[in-house]
């Protein structure tokens, strides 16, 4: 039965998210197009000091650039709120719920089905995202720049997170897979618990949010303060972790055990909850 | 044989409103059943509760002696009394639904009603009147060879016409296992069908008895009697 969720959630997303992407995709060849005119037309060398290019020109520009960055938070931003908000409250706790909560499917299948197709959308997102970028701007001496800052930068990472890059850098992707995956659950718990309630629904899935982020930053001071670090709370912080050398191992092993464990932890808690509150106290108006 | 669906001391509380107040109730096999009351009687929330919509804060439920869950909802058939379906989704997207996730649908029943109410396969529900996306969410549940029906208002919404077609889909479509519960205030329109009449008042059932025996006993129709017994 999960198998069959996973199609039909597949199906319901793909409706949004491909033509979304497919947008993105036609933007950044467009854009890619335009910058290569742009580049041509007014070649660095020709800049003589004394004038540029016509201020019109140039308004034009900023406005084409301007229009891509919003598209591309839009892009973020509808991805993300889709996918870990809109589409399972609609599908659990709405209408749609009815079809849903009676369909012959544990609780744990409707968590996990959306949960990985929310995951494997938002790796797509964030792959296209960064691709994007790179596409519409990079140019030969862009790649040619990461040729030479590649090694440097493998080589120079022992020296600021402690450990080697072939161990720090999948470690880091890991890390970063974990608090997608709890952050995400962490949600579902909070829409099960708010939507649980007979009135002001919304209102009470936010202020549960609200709750668990106040309880996750007063962990995370807690460490942050008893640990000596900088900062906590994602695993991109990180790399902001250890300002002294010495002892930059043991700061990596320290933040990697607590936020892999906190994620984890995090994360089957979020899942155990939501599940009791969708199986036991589901609530449909 | 096992009751088909037994309720013990069953109470729903909603803050301090009590939708269901312990009650007791057993429904056997091969009946169709009137689930009649006021509104705000309880009839939605014990519907509910048998489909596993809502848990009961107290008593006991069953279906084929297990709690509601994944097992009983395989033999569950269930109407709510909205649409559930998602607008972009069409005719055909049902049918492919029900069949993936329902061992019991009947696929070539389903297309069949269609066909006879003129509903086209390639529709988005999105772009249907109330009724028809009523009509279609109805074929749906009853194409099932489901042990237990349980119908929310299935003939409010829709014209007289094909309020018998489906009065007489649901009489042809179930079988001598199942049992059809109906949930309605438009009596006289069901009447005829029904084999047992259920009254719910403020959350407490008033009665439970079969058709002819209130038509011997009391010397009225079910209609009649409802009048009476909820007169305002």
């Amino acid at each position: 039965m999960l198998g069959k969720l996973i199609k039909h959630e597949f199906k319901a997303v793909n409706r949004l998210m491909i033509p979304m992407h497919l947008g993105l995709i036609l933007v950044t060849i467009v854009g890619r197009f335009y910058v290569q005119f742009a580049m041509n037309r007014w070649p660095s060398s020709a800049v003589d000091g004394f004038y540029t290019y016509n201020v019109w020109e140039n308004l034009i520009n900023f406005t084409l650039v301007s229009f891509y960055v919003i598209a591309l938070i839009a892009i973020y931003a509808i991805t993300h709120l889709y996918l870990l908000v809109l589409r399972p409250r609609k599908n659990w706790f709405t209408d749609e719920g009815y079809l849903t909560h009676t369909l012959p499917v544990s609780t744990t299948d409707h968590i996990f089905s959306k949960l990985l197709v929310a995951v494997v959308w938002e790796l797509i997102d964030g792959f296209m995202l960064i691709l994007s970028v790179i596409g519409m701007f990079a140019n030969q001496d862009f790649f040619e720049g990461l040729a030479e800052l590649w090694p440097e930068m493998v080589e120079s990472f022992p020296y600021v997170f402690g450990v080697s890059a072939g161990i720090g850098m999948p470690l880091f992707l890991l890390m970063a897979l974990m608090d997608l995956l709890s952050s995400i659950l962490i949600i579902y718990m909070c829409l099960a618990i708010g939507h649980s309630f007979n009135s002001h629904r919304i209102l009470a899935s936010v202020g549960v949010y609200v709750g668990v982020s106040m309880i996750t930053n007063l962990l995370s001071s807690i460490f942050t303060a008893t640990s000596g670090m900088n900062t906590f709370g994602s695993s991109i912080s990180m790399f902001l972790v250890s300002s002294s050398f010495a002892s930059a191992t043991d700061y990596f092993w320290r933040s990697f055990w607590f936020n892999s464990i906190l994620s984890v932890a995090l994360g089957a808690g979020a899942f155990l909850i939501a599940n009791y509150f969708m199986s036991r106290q589901l609530n449909l108006e | 044989m096992e009751q088909l669906l037994t309720c013990q001391n069953l109470t729903k509380r909603y803050g301090y409103k009590t939708a269901l107040d312990s009650i007791n109730l057993n429904v056997e096999r091969g009946r169709i059943i009137g689930l009649l009351g006021p509104n705000g009687s309880g009839k939605t929330t014990l519907i509910k509760l048998i489909n596993g919509l809502l848990s009961p804060t107290s008593g006991y439920l069953a279906i084929n002696g297990s709690a509601p869950g994944p097992e009983t909802k395989k033999v569950v058939s269930y109407l709510p009394e909205r649409t559930y379906f998602s607008s972009w989704m069409k005719v055909s997207d049902m049918l492919d639904f029900f069949c993936d996730f329902y061992v019991d649908f009947d696929r070539n029943r389903a297309v069949e009603m269609l066909h006879r109410l003129n509903i086209d396969e390639t529709h988005r529900l999105g772009t249907m009147s109330k009724g028809t996306k009523e009509k279609v969410q109805l074929i749906m549940v009853m194409s099932r060879n489901a042990d237990l029906y349980c119908l929310d208002e299935p003939i409010g919404g829709v014209d007289p016409a094909a309020r018998d077609y489906i009065l007489q889909t649901i009489i042809t479509n179930y079988n001598e296992n199942a049992s059809v519960l109906i949930s309605t205030h438009l009596i006289s329109d069901i009447e005829n069908i029904l084999d047992d009449v259920i009254f719910i008042q403020d959350g407490h059932i008033r009665l439970h008895a079969s058709v002819d025996e209130i038509r011997e006993q009391e010397g009225k129709s079910v209609d009649a009697l409802f009048r009476e017994v909820f007169k305002c």
